[in-house]
């Protein structure tokens, strides 16, 4: 089993680089900062995100794993609050469940997720993810 | 005899208003009369005696005003002609509704008819381009009227001082071409979400296509939506069931819902069953989560002028897209202050289950189909003309400033309270953002932002503590009075921070005081040179 993701992995390493910009207010969550480059694991063990999961997420520094599930919009939501959200203790103002909150369109490589597999499609290096809150100004 | 006691303002605006008109009717009188140099009747020059009349389908006004534009293989006579035969529907006549109404008459829509109930004030002329000093007062509707009947007279105007509800379909004054509409197009320049939906459900129900734009801060999005597709060139059978809607192509691009479902209804409130103390935590936690979200109205997050002349211009060009029949389903996100102020997204399909323009089993009756326009006939029908998930955007924005009533142990004091106890050793936290604390703020206060607050309670304390604030003469058990903008945030500011001092027993004790109406109420009722924003 996954032995072509554990090649893939030892050919290019246990992590991907991608571009995560936040919009609409989103920004306000994330360091007030817009555009941000972030390496996560190209691999993750799913029961490790589960809602369910009783242990504590492992700090950002660890060691990567060198096969598992292709990381996918779901582990980047988990990611995302994990590492990146700055108010850890209120996580439903970016997430509900697994999923995003509602009113949060995610585009990924300029293309509505939806096309795309939602939180099923699996990342892949360089790739763009914009989290954009519904705009109502006018 | 004119009477030397002033007459009020409204009787004055009203006259200013007729004058207006009367003027305008003039102007009118006067350009429809040959030009005054010209001699008529005159003897036609010998040339063109000899040269039948043509007919032409524009005036010779509107082939000199248009030239430019119709010289433009993608416009030509053709493309002019379709824009004069338009008519086009724009709700909202503010930040987006300026740009939008102005380029849309200045290219030669036909006909446009204008609906917003709010009038002008000062604090939109940064961004609402359309309106001006002199009419500030007046309703935006009549205001825009006023201004493209100056800058093209060509164009009819229909202006209605309405707001787009659904109250509207139930009062005998509503305007037929509203209630029947049989508009090219509608424009959502509108500033909130319940009537973004209510007015994306009409044009679905009319299959009226929709570019629908919004703003706020620094970033905006234009869609196009509800466009009819073409028909696949392919099989002619006419005879597919009605039931299998998954496989044939959807007739129409998404619409603003399958895109931006509508959120689902807000959170119960608190159950009985929890303790009063618990029921109060419950409640807090419900108003700083709705607080953090913000309203997403300009005057709270605060609206780049520029962004809302782009988003309107980018809207204007959708809607000459729709108009001349190329348009084509899309979605822009625009930010004019970063590196890459342009981008468009490949959007969904239309979605069979999306609640505003799908057509699925009825709730009531399974073997009934609900579709678009079955749904807005109940809606008609019912008599107090109730639109699910309608909440009037006119109602205050449920914040706790106003409304909540005082807590036990709770001190809540007003302004002039606060100017009382200066100098005597108050400490005042400001929580409102860095840039609103930059514009102005009370001397002596100290600014840390509510979601800093919340964040982080007791460095907020640290921060107002006297070895921090040394130039005030306060001590640790000086009470500290926190204030915003309007007195929601802080109320929920010293809230937060007397919970958190719940939990630090060895901490020394402060009285936490919350001001009343915020720095608004200071600027009105202690100092009004203070600047309100």
């Amino acid at each position: 089993m996954a032995t072509d993701s554990t090649t893939a992995a030892s050919e290019a390493g246990p992590m991907i680089s991608l571009t995560v910009e936040f919009g609409g207010g989103m920004e306000l969550l994330f360091h007030h900062q817009h555009s941000h480059n972030v390496q996560i694991p190209r691999f993750y063990d799913p029961p490790s995100i589960a809602p369910t999961s009783s242990s504590s997420p492992a700090p950002p520094t660890a060691p990567a794993p060198l096969q598992g599930k292709k990381s996918d919009i779901r582990y980047l939501i988990w990611w995302l609050r994990e590492y990146l959200l700055d108010d850890k203790n209120r996580p439903e103002l970016f997430s509900q469940g697994e999923t995003i909150r509602p009113g949060i369109l995610i585009l990924i490589n300029s293309t509505d997720w939806e096309l795309e597999g939602e939180l099923e499609y699996e990342l892949e290096e360089g790739d763009e993810c914009v989290f954009i809150s519904t705009l109502h100004g006018g | 005899m004119t009477s030397t006691i002033p007459r009020p303002r409204a009787e004055v605006l009203a006259d200013l208003e007729d004058t207006r008109a009367r003027l305008q009717c003039l102007e009118k009188e006067l350009a429809s009369l040959p030009p005054a140099l010209d001699p008529s009747p005159s003897p036609q020059p010998p040339a063109a005696a000899a040269v039948p009349q043509q007919q032409h389908p524009l005036s010779l006004r509107e082939y000199k005003r248009y030239g430019r534009q119709m010289i433009l293989p993608s416009l030509g006579l053709e493309g002019q002609l379709k824009l004069k035969r338009s008519h086009i529907l724009v709700i909202g006549a503010g930040g987006l509704g300026c740009p939008v109404l102005l380029y849309l008459a200045a290219a030669g829509v036909g006909e446009i008819t204008v609906l917003d109930h709010d009038s002008v004030e000062l604090s939109n002329l940064h961004r609402q381009v359309l309106h001006s000093e002199e009419r500030v007062g007046i309703n935006k509707a009549e205001s825009a009227k006023l201004g493209l009947e100056k800058l093209n007279s060509d164009v009819k105007i229909n202006a209605h001082a309405l707001p787009f509800t659904p109250s509207l379909f139930h009062s005998a004054t509503t305007p037929s071409s509203i209630l029947e509409p049989s508009f090219s197009l509608i424009l959502d320049c509108t500033d909130n979400p319940a009537t973004r939906h209510f007015l994306n459900a009409y044009a679905v129900a009319y299959g009226i296509p929709l570019v629908s734009g919004g703003a706020v801060r620094t970033e905006g999005t234009v869609g196009v939506f509800g466009l009819p597709l073409p028909s696949p060139p392919s099989t002619s059978s006419g005879s597919a069931p009605v039931d299998s809607e998954s496989s044939t192509p959807p007739t129409h691009g998404p619409c603003y819902a399958c895109i931006f479902p509508p959120s689902a209804p807000s959170p119960t409130p608190p159950s009985t069953e929890l303790s009063p103390a618990e029921r109060l935590l419950q409640e807090d936690l419900r108003a700083e989560k709705l607080a953090l979200q913000g309203t997403g109205a300009c005057s709270d997050e605060g609206v780049l002028g520029i962004l809302c002349g782009q988003v309107g211009v980018q809207m204007g060009a959708e809607a000459m897209r729709v108009l001349l029949g190329v348009a084509k389903p899309t979605l822009h996100l625009l930010s004019p202050m970063s590196p890459s102020p342009l981008r468009t997204i490949k959007v969904r399909a239309q979605k069979p289950s999306c609640p505003a323009c799908g057509t699925f089993p009825s709730l009531g009756d399974p073997s009934t189909l609900s579709t678009p326009s079955s749904r807005w006939a109940t809606f008609l029908c019912h008599p107090e003309g109730r639109w699910e998930g309608w909440e009037d955007p006119l109602c205050e924005i449920p914040g706790v400033g106003s409304s909540s009533l005082k807590r036990e142990g709770e001190r809540r004091v007003r302004v002039g309270e606060l100017a009382a106890s200066l100098g005597s050793g108050a400490r005042i936290l400001d929580v409102r953002s860095k840039a609103e604390f930059g514009i102005c703020h009370l001397d002596g206060s100290i600014n840390v932002p509510f979601s800093s607050l919340l964040r982080d309670p007791s460095s907020a304390l640290d921060l107002v503590s006297p070895s921090h604030s040394s130039s005030v003469p306060s001590t640790d058990s000086s009470p500290i009075y926190l204030v915003c903008r309007r007195g929601n945030d802080s109320l929920l500011a010293a809230r937060a921070l007397s919970r958190h001092l719940s939990t630090q027993p060895q901490a020394p004790q402060v009285e936490l005081v919350d001001v009343m109406g915020g720095l608004t109420a200071w600027s009105q009722d202690v100092d009004a040179t203070f600047p309100l924003y």
